[in-house]
């Protein structure tokens, strides 16, 4: 849940990164962490092991333009994709504005990632959260590699909202800030959206 | 002014003990409480109990209260620990609220304290019954939690989750796996009997032929052929190595999809590799018998989605209510790169 300092005139949002292990939301972050400008962005807090899997989280905070005199800032958050660590990644969840759930595209991993979207969804449910309210997208990953599936497979596959999607090649930026930028764009209109229905 | 009464205003905590007998009594008779309180028999056991006896038998009371509410906690929730805390908690909820009734029944009334808990006269018959009303109320709270939480049994009367779960486990640890390949092991021969009435739904769908299967490929739901290594054949039905030769591909018909199961899976009438370039012999006599035929293989979809019409994978969408909310003025982009 967005947070709103008066004060501050600020707006704190949470944005997560979900997916199965090894699927590209920590280079995702990377990503944004060396190419946004320094004064749009804190610094990336990322708890790994020597392996380079993620532990606990990654946490970026990135800032946006503003909007209505309030200045919009973003909480972008990894998962620990490991199975083992649903404990965490149920706590990363908690209140979260937005969900960018990252798939890996490779044939071989299309079995985790169906247990992973399930898993994200189960999660959901248990903070009684839906995905018909709550905003996200699909960022089909590691489009560069050789065995993968089509677009339109893993839509069938993942997407049976209908929601928006984006092809990416993390390592290489590609399709990472307009991940981030579709996300932000419904988060924001959400937000507006509650404010104006009293439902924030 | 009764004997007893008259003892209570010579020493106050002793009046006050005889008050939480009765409140006690009323509590542990329950709907009996309420006759006797109203045809005096109550007060009759107040007023006859030597004053000497009574200590001892509040204290016994009192005992049986804890025990009760144990009783009641335990039954409910068949947990040791909430047993002992809706004891201490109905033990120590009565005895505020007795309280506060009692002071509130003595600033109203301008009686002594100990009077107004023993005493039968004039408007505590209400403040008591209130009591009893809140009493019970809240000492039916936590137990109604614990309902709520599925811990009970009343509101929940799924087996106890630390039970289940256990079996959960257990099952799956122990259940057959071949790499990312599951095997049916063979179809029914009937249709099957319509099964009762499923509980709730498994998270990932515990994976069955299709109803109307017979082993005869239907001709409306062959796809296609396709080419799979021997090798993911191999892999999921071991015991058709003598059948196979690993290093070639085998052309099978692509005969069934069930996508609405795991979605990326296919399902292959197995028998076709006999008769396929690559299959080799098919089987006779004891061999064929042996469970080799009418065998099911879950391959990849990558082996088959270039063979399925894209058709079979339109599914109708409805977007979610936030995508069609109205863009908000000023939506600015992260774009500024370093």
């Amino acid at each position: 849940m967005a947070s709103i300092n008066y004060a501050t005139r600020e707006i704190n949002c949470k944005l997560v990164y979900y997916g199965p292990g090894l699927c590209g939301k920590t280079t995702n972050l990377q990503f944004l962490h060396q190419h946004l400008n320094r004064g749009r962005r804190g610094e990336m807090v990322s708890l790994a092991t020597p392996g380079e899997r993620t532990l606990y989280f990654d946490f970026l905070p990135v800032e946006m333009a503003e909007i209505n005199g309030f200045k919009v800032k973003f909480g972008l958050y990894t998962v620990p994709g490991q199975v083992l660590y649903n404990a965490t990644r149920k706590l990363v969840l908690r209140g979260a504005d937005g969900v960018v759930f990252v798939a890996d595209s490779q044939w071989d991993v299309m079995q985790e990632n169906l247990d992973s979207w399930q898993n994200l969804q189960d999660n959901l449910a248990g903070y009684n959260v839906h995905l018909e309210d709550l905003p996200y997208l699909f960022q089909y990953n590691k489009r560069d590699l050789t065995d993968i599936a089509p677009v339109w497979y893993m839509e069938y596959l993942l997407n049976a909202r209908g929601v928006p999607y984006t092809e990416a090649v993390a390592l290489d930026g590609r399709g990472v800030f307009s991940t981030l930028n579709i996300l932000c764009r419904f988060v924001i209109r959400d937000l507006v959206h509650r404010f104006e229905t009293g439902a924030f | 002014m009764t004997a007893t009464s008259q003892s209570a205003e010579q020493e106050p905590m002793f009046g006050l003990m005889q008050g939480f007998s009765l409140g006690t009594l009323l509590l542990l008779g329950g709907l009996l409480a309420v006759p006797m309180v109203k045809f005096g028999w109550a007060r009759t056991i107040s007023d006859l109990a030597p004053a000497t006896l009574i200590p001892l038998l509040v204290g016994l009371l009192w005992l049986l209260e804890v025990l009760l509410y144990a009783l009641i906690a335990g039954l409910l929730s068949r947990n040791l620990l909430v047993a002992l805390s809706g004891a201490v908690l109905g033990f120590i909820t009565r005895f505020v609220v007795f309280l506060l009734m009692g002071i509130l029944v003595s600033s109203q009334n301008g009686v002594e304290f100990s009077e107004t808990l023993i005493g039968m006269d004039g408007s505590s018959w209400a403040y008591r019954a209130l009591a009893m009303l809140v009493t019970g109320t809240m000492l039916l709270l936590p137990f109604r939690r614990m309902l709520q939480t599925g811990y009970g049994l009343i509101d929940a009367p799924a087996p106890a989750p630390s039970v289940s779960r256990a079996k959960q486990f257990s099952f799956a640890s122990k259940a057959p796996r071949t790499g990312h390949y599951q095997i049916v092991r063979s179809a029914p021969a009937t249709p099957a009997a319509p099964a009762p009435a499923a509980p709730a739904a498994p998270r990932h769908p515990v994976v069955q032929p299709p109803e109307n299967f017979t082993p005869a490929i239907p001709r409306d739901n062959v796809f296609g052929t396709v080419s799979v290594p021997a090798s993911v054949i191999l892999a999921s039905v071991p015991e058709a190595q003598p059948f196979l030769e690993a290093e070639k591909p085998v052309t099978i018909h692509l005969a069934y999809l069930v996508p609405q199961l795991q979605r990326c899976t296919a399902w292959l009438i197995w028998q076709q590799i006999f008769s396929a370039p690559g299959g080799g012999a098919r089987p006779t006599g004891e061999q064929a018998d042996a469970g080799v035929r009418d065998r099911w293989v879950k391959i990849s979809p990558k082996y088959f989605i270039t063979q399925v019409p894209r058709e079979y994978f339109e599914i109708q969408r409805i977007p979610p209510a936030w995508m069609r909310l109205p863009a908000v003025p000023q939506e600015s982009q992260f774009d500024d790169v370093e």
